[in-house]
C-alpha cells in the first residue's frame, strides 16, 4: 500500500515538474523563459536526498538509560521548490518547497520504568512499567512544505531558514521489549519476568499524528552550474503523537537532517 | 562533505550526552516472600494481601521478603516483639506492612496473615475469594483460607480475559451440587504467539501461581501442593469432560497427534525444605521419569468424554520404592498436590482449544 502511494505520487510529481519544464520550454521562445523568470526575481530547483536522524524524545527522559544501538535505516527524499529573490542584488528570497520524504530509524534502548502498553489481536491490552531492553522502529512518508528565508552568502553559498509543514500519509512505530520484567498494571503491581527468547511487541503506529511540524535550517553550495549539494537540519516541534495518547509518557520529535544534491534550473 | 560528517558527529555525542542521572526507582511491590517454618505462601497482587502457612504455635514468624530494586518495607505500626526480619503475630493474626519505593513517592500497603491452617480433605467450590477480574475460589473458613490457584493471573497478561468466564477458569453456577468449577483449554491470542504459548489449559491446583515466571519459566510457575499431615487413601468426586479434538502431544519426547484429554490427580510428595513444592514439571512428556519425590499417587486413567456428571474413585498407590515415613509425615514432611487440568499436557502448552473439564464435589479420604 505504502510503496503503491508513493509511486503515485512521484508519478504525480514527475508529471508536474515536466509539464513546468515543459512549459517553461515552450515559454522560452514567447517569453524568453528562465530570463523572465530570472528578471522577475524566480529560481526552480529540485532535490533529492536522504533523511539521517531520530525520533526522540527531547531531552531524553529520565526512563532512558543507555542507547545500545542505532541505524538510520534507508530513508529518501525528493523536492521541488521555487524560490522568489526579493532584492535586485538576489540576496535576500523566500522560498516555498514540495518535499515527499520518509523519516527512519531502528534503535535498541535499555530503559526503566518505561511506561508501555502491549496489545493483542482481539483489542485486549496489558499494561505496565518496563525495565529492560526495548527496540523501536520508526518509519513515516511525510508530504512536507518548507517556507524558508534565503539569503545568498556568496555567489557559491546559500544559507536558508523557516518553518515546515508535513502531513504523514504512512507511519509505523513499533518494536519490541526483551530482557527485563514489566511491572503491571503499576508501579504497585506484579512482576513479569522476561528472560531469553521471551519478547513482546508493541505497534503505536495508530496513534501516530498526521500533521507534524517543526523548523529546518540548513545551506545549499554550487558545486557546478546546476548542481547544488545541500544540508538542512529538520527540527519537529509537536510530539509525533496524538495528544490524547498517554502510554508513552513523553513526547517525541523528528530530529532529522536531510542531505543530498539538486538541480537548480 | 568534511561538514556533513562533522555534524553527524555533533548530532551523535549531542544524543549520548542526553542521558540524564537515573532517577530513582517508583516500583513498590512485595515479589516475593520466605522465612524460617514457612510451608506455603500466597502472594495476592491485586487484593495486596499475602498468605502465609505455618505448621507450628510460634507467633514469631521470619519473613525476607523480595523487593523491587532499592524499595524498603516496615511494618504499619510495631509490635513489642518485633525485631525484623522476625515479626509478632502474637497479638493479630493480620499484620499491615507498608512498602515504599525508593523514589519515596510510591507507597503499598500489604496485609500479610499468619496461618496455622490444616488442609481440608472436601471441597466444594462454593465460595469465591474473587469474582473479578477472574474467580478465585478457595477452601477454608473463618480461620483462614487457601485459594484454589491457577494459571488466569498469567492469562490476564494476554488480554484476551475481557469477563471472568473468557479465563481458563471459572466457576459455574451448575455443579453436581451447588456449584462447580470448569476449566476451559483457551486461545491466548497474539501474545501467545509471541512468547510461544499458544493455549493455555484450565488448571486448578492446591498451590500458588507464581506470574513472575509466567512468561521466562512457566513451568516453575505453579507450585502445587501445601502441607498434609494425614495418610490419603482415595480421591474422589465427580466431573464433566469433553475434548477439544486432536492436537500434537509429546509421547516420551516423540510427537504424537491425539485427540485431547484433561487430567485429575493427587500427588504426595516428600519435601526436602519447608518450602519445596512441586511444580509444573512433575510429569515430564520428554521420556524422563515422574519427579522423585512423589511417593503416593492418585490419578484418573482417562477423562471420559462425557456431558453427564461422572464420578470417579481414585486410589492413592505408592510409586515404585517408596514409602511414606508415618513419623515424618506426622511432623509435615510431606505436602499433598490435587491439580485438575482440561489438557493433559497443558503445562507444556499442549492441548486443544475448547477442551473443557468441568470438577465438583471432590474429597480426598484419609486413613
Amino acid at each position: 500500500m505504502r510503496t503503491q502511494r508513493i509511486i503515485t505520487i512521484l508519478l504525480a510529481l514527475a508529471c508536474c515538474t515536466g509539464f513546468a519544464r515543459a512549459q517553461h520550454e515552450s515559454a522560452w521562445s514567447k517569453y524568453k523563459g528562465l530570463l523572465w523568470s530570472a528578471l522577475h526575481g524566480l529560481d526552480y530547483e529540485f532535490r533529492a536526498g536522504v533523511n539521517i536522524g531520530g525520533t526522540s524524545p527531547l531531552p531524553l527522559p529520565e526512563e532512558i538509560r543507555s542507547i545500545d544501538g542505532y541505524n538510520p535505516g534507508l530513508a529518501l527524499s525528493i523536492e521541488g521548490n521555487v524560490t522568489k529573490w526579493l532584492d535586485k542584488r538576489q540576496k535576500w528570497g523566500v522560498a516555498l518547497g514540495l518535499r515527499l520524504e520518509t523519516k527512519s530509524m531502528d534503535t535498541k534502548a535499555t530503559v526503566k520504568n518505561y511506561g508501555m502498553e502491549i496489545l493483542n489481536d482481539a483489542g485486549g491490552r496489558t499494561a505496565g512499567l518496563w525495565t529492560g531492553g526495548v527496540k523501536t522502529k520508526v518509519k513515516s512518508s511525510f508530504l512536507t512544505v518548507p517556507v524558508l528565508a534565503k539569503y545568498r552568502v556568496s555567489n557559491r553559498w546559500q544559507v536558508s531558514a523557516g518553518p515546515y509543514f508535513s502531513y504523514m500519509m504512512d507511519g509505523d512505530f513499533s518494536g519490541q521489549v526483551y530482557e527485563g520484567h514489566l511491572r503491571t498494571p503499576d508501579a504497585t503491581g506484579s512482576v513479569v519476568n522476561f528472560t531469553g527468547d521471551n519478547v513482546a511487541t508493541y505497534d503505536f503506529s495508530d496513534d501516530l499524528r498526521k500533521f507534524q511540524w517543526g523548523v529546518q535550517a540548513g545551506g545549499s553550495w554550487n558545486a557546478y552550474k546546476h548542481l547544488t549539494v545541500h544540508a538542512d537540519l529538520q527540527w519537529g516541534l509537536n510530539d509525533i503523537f496524538k495528544k490524547d495518547f498517554n502510554t508513552i509518557t513523553f513526547s517525541m520529535y523528528n530530529i532529522y537532517l536531510n542531505i543530498g544534491f539538486g538541480y537548480e534550473f | 562533505m568534511k561538514r556533513f560528517s562533522l555534524s553527524l558527529l555533533l548530532s551523535a555525542i549531542l544524543f549520548a550526552s542526553c542521558i540524564q542521572d537515573e532517577a530513582p526507582n517508583v516500583e513498590a511491590a512485595i515479589d516475593g516472600c520466605n522465612g524460617n517454618g514457612i510451608y506455603s505462601l500466597t502472594i495476592d497482587n491485586l487484593a495486596k494481601t499475602i498468605e502465609v502457612y505455618v505448621l507450628d504455635d510460634d507467633k514469631q514468624q521470619e519473613l525476607l521478603f523480595t523487593l523491587p530494586e532499592g524499595a524498603t518495607i516496615q511494618a504499619a505500626t510495631s509490635a513489642p516483639g518485633d525485631n525484623p526480619p522476625v515479626y509478632d503475630f502474637s497479638g493479630e493474626d493480620i499484620r499491615s506492612f507498608v512498602v515504599t519505593a525508593e523514589d519515596g513517592l510510591t507507597t503499598c500497603t500489604y496485609r500479610v496473615r499468619l496461618n496455622k491452617l490444616i488442609l481440608p480433605t472436601r471441597y466444594g467450590f462454593e465460595t469465591l475469594k474473587q469474582p473479578a477480574p477472574y474467580h478465585i475460589a478457595y477452601v477454608g473458613g473463618e480461620a483462614g483460607i487457601i485459594e484454589w490457584a491457577s494459571g488466569n493471573p498469567g492469562f490476564q497478561l494476554t488480554g484476551m480475559g475481557f469477563t471472568p468466564e473468557d479465563y481458563p477458569t471459572v466457576q459455574i453456577m451448575e455443579g453436581k451440587q451447588g456449584r462447580g468449577m470448569r476449566l476451559q483449554t483457551r486461545d491466548t491470542g497474539s501474545f501467545g504467539q509471541m512468547v510461544d504459548m499458544p493455549i493455555a489449559a484450565g488448571n486448578l491446583f492446591i498451590g500458588s501461581f507464581d506470574l513472575a515466571n509466567a512468561v521466562g519459566a512457566p513451568l516453575e510457575s505453579t507450585h502445587f501442593g501445601f502441607p498434609f499431615t494425614r495418610m490419603p487413601v482415595r480421591m474422589t468426586g465427580w466431573y464433566k469432560y469433553r475434548s477439544g479434538g486432536e492436537t500434537e502431544m509429546l509421547d516420551a519426547g516423540k510427537p504424537v497427534v491425539r485427540d485431547d484429554t484433561g487430567d485429575i490427580y493427587a500427588v504426595l510428595y516428600e519435601a526436602p525444605t519447608t518450602d519445596y513444592s512441586l511444580d509444573g514439571d512433575l510429569f515430564p512428556i520428554d521420556g524422563r521419569p515422574i519427579n522423585e519425590h512423589i511417593v503416593l499417587m492418585a490419578r484418573i486413567p482417562k477423562t471420559e468424554e462425557t456431558d453427564q456428571w461422572t464420578r470417579f474413585d481414585l486410589t492413592f498407590e505408592a510409586v515404585e520404592g517408596k514409602t511414606v515415613d508415618r513419623q515424618a509425615l506426622a511432623e509435615g514432611g510431606y505436602k499433598l498436590a490435587i491439580v485438575f487440568s482440561s489438557s493433559i499436557q497443558g503445562a507444556y502448552f499442549r492441548g486443544a482449544i475448547g477442551s473443557t473439564l468441568w470438577i465438583d464435589e471432590v474429597e480426598i479420604e484419609c486413613e
